[in-house]
């Protein structure tokens, strides 16, 4: 179920819609592209009903959907490209020089008069993305581009993308549960929980917001260093809250370093430390708690995501 | 419950013209995607073809001597729209298999009117199969098969109203899936009802009415009397186009309300 949901896409800029599996990011989009009738509410372009605009709206966008072929195996690569222009309007000629940069950049150019069955995976979703864009819309939405392909395809494909909307100012929405996709891709990110945008905004504007650090005080391995451990652990004087242990480790909230170093200085204990280190959730880490603790909390910024 | 606000704000891109030459480009294209497919897929195009030889030679066989000449006229018909009937459930099935279906759906055509192009494709496909048929029998079997230029028109009339069928069982599939039994029901009812085999008059009452209301039956009953020189009644030949006409629209209307439920129920790419 997905309700209140408010989601800008702004040109040149790419967005991720992230959540968990069946949190309704695919619904979304395809609420979004008219595949699918919502109960209550409106998809507008340029403050008009999609409704409106009628078969004006799909010159404007281009799809490449999750988990299935988007192309014609039994066609090679020109023929599919050929025919889905064909389906937008375009001719021969004008795929033609359209796409050509396209697969020249993703490297498609020596394989394009096989069949595309006998392509492989990474070959055959950039030829999706690239049959996505013959009709050069406004607004690509890009479900799980990467899903499935191997580390270069999917570098190609990133940098592609993010050329391409530089360029040539395409909005763009994508969906992936990998963070480094994201990470690299993104400019800004939604998250949708419970069929809400429980936050939208920048990746640093996440990060600030849901971001948490921690200390790790590692010590010596010696008995020395087991009754440091001991003496911070029995809770005694200045800890208010129980410190984590991990074997002859503590993490901590980074605030809580001075208390610790006094601490253990109270008790003779400060050579025993072997290392501290400090360190950042990364963004899987942090999609993880949103996705799975049950804390979500509603953050609006401007443009990308309001919740309600 | 679904509830939903999206805003998209465009940047400065060039748009494709949507001109009457898009029209041209997309029964182009899809013709010749549907050649492609029938190459690459040829054992079944092949056997495809094989079966329609022996249906039609078993039809010609079957009829009276004195009829030959006229009745291929009903076979040829029944066989070509039969073919587009069957063609189109289909095609929509293996888009929809194939998660293509999605991606038409995203394109600055309506479905019923691709299906439209498509079903135009078939036909094409498939007459000139049906002819390529029907001689290979004639120099193979010596049959002496009557012919009257009058047939051109009314034959592409009668093909085209079986459009309206295609279009409700393209939609059908989009929400059941399968749907060949309907579609033999369908088929075998017109090779039945349409005066292909068993002449109208022999029916039993309701089928005759039923007949009655079938572009097809028209169709063949006016091609017939073609053939056999018996004139043609062009007050006939207006009701066979009214009612080709009325069988599309019916077919656009059911097809465009079943896609409607479809994109309600969201299962369009369900299989």
């Amino acid at each position: 179920m997905i309700k209140d949901v408010d989601l800008s896409l702004r040109a040149g800029v790419v967005s991720a819609l992230l959540g968990p599996n069946g949190s309704g990011k695919t619904t979304l989009i395809k609420i979004m592209l008219g595949l699918l009738t919502p109960d209550k509410g409106a998809v507008s372009l340029d403050g008009e009903s999609i409704d409106r605009l009628g078969q004006g709206f799909c010159r404007q966008v281009g799809v490449v959907f999750e988990g299935v072929d988007n192309t014609y195996g039994f066609m090679n690569g020109w023929d599919n490209l050929y025919y889905l222009g064909s389906l937008s309007g375009c001719s021969r000629r004008t795929v033609r020089t359209r796409c050509l940069p396209y697969l020249d950049r993703l490297g498609l150019m020596d394989d394009l008069g096989k069949q595309s069955a006998l392509w492989s995976l990474g070959m055959r979703q950039k030829l999706a993305v690239v049959a996505a864009l013959t009709s050069m819309p406004r607004f690509l939405f890009l479900d799980e581009p990467t899903l499935g392909l191997d580390v270069e395809a999917k570098v190609q494909v990133m940098a592609f993308v993010r050329q391409l909307c530089a360029e040539e100012g395409t909005a763009c929405l994508l969906t992936s549960h990998q963070s480094d996709v994201v990470e690299t891709m993104a400019d800004e990110i939604a998250l949708l929980g419970d069929g809400r945008i429980v936050f939208g905004g920048s990746l640093p504007a996440f990060r600030e917001t849901f971001g948490e650090s921690s200390a790790i005080v590692q010590f010596v391995d010696s008995n020395l260093g087991r009754s440091a451990v001991a003496n911070l652990m029995s809770g005694v004087d200045g800890f208010d809250q129980p410190l984590e242990e991990r074997g002859l480790a503590v993490l901590a909230h980074p605030g809580d370093l001075p208390a610790i170093i006094e601490q253990l200085q109270r008790f003779g204990s400060l050579e025993a430390i072997e290392l501290i280190k400090t360190h950042d959730d990364d963004l899987e880490r942090l999609l993880q708690k949103q996705f799975h603790e049950p804390k979500l909390s509603s953050v609006a910024e401007s443009g990308l995501g309001r919740a309600s | 419950m679904t509830e939903t606000v999206v805003a998209m704000r465009p940047g400065n891109h060039v748009q494709v013209s949507h001109s009457r030459l898009s029209w041209l480009r997309l029964i182009a294209g899809e013709l010749r995607r549907y050649l492609i497919e029938c190459r690459a897929y040829w054992p079944s195009f092949v056997s495809q073809t094989a079966v329609m030889i022996v249906m039609f030679a078993v039809f010609v066989w079957m009829s009276p001597a004195t009829s030959r000449p006229s009745g291929w006229y009903g076979y040829f018909l029944w066989i070509v729209a039969s073919g587009v009937i069957s063609e189109a459930p289909i095609a929509t099935n293996s888009e929809k298999q194939r998660g293509t279906l999605e991606q038409l759906m995203v394109r600055p055509h309506s479905l019923p009117r691709l299906m439209m192009v498509k079903s135009v494709s078939w036909v094409t496909i498939n007459l000139v199969l049906a002819i390529l048929t029907m001689g290979i029998i004639v120099v193979l079997f010596r049959l002496p098969l009557g012919f009257s230029w009058e047939i051109l028109p009314i034959a592409l009339v009668g093909i085209a109203s079986t459009f309206g069928f295609a279009l409700l069982l393209s939609a059908l599939t989009l929400l059941w899936s399968k749907v060949s039994g309907l579609v033999s029901v369908l088929t075998f009812l017109l090779l039945l009802c349409t005066g292909a085999v068993v002449p109208v008059t022999d029916l039993p009452g309701p089928l005759q009415w039923l007949a009655a209301g079938l572009p097809l039956t028209a169709s063949i009953g006016l091609g017939k009397a073609a053939i056999a020189g018996l004139g043609i009644v062009p007050a006939e030949v207006f009701w066979l186009l009214i009612n080709a006409i009325i069988y599309i629209v019916l077919g656009w209307l059911c097809c465009r309300l079943v896609i409607r439920v479809a994109l309600r129920r969201g299962i369009t790419m369900h299989y």
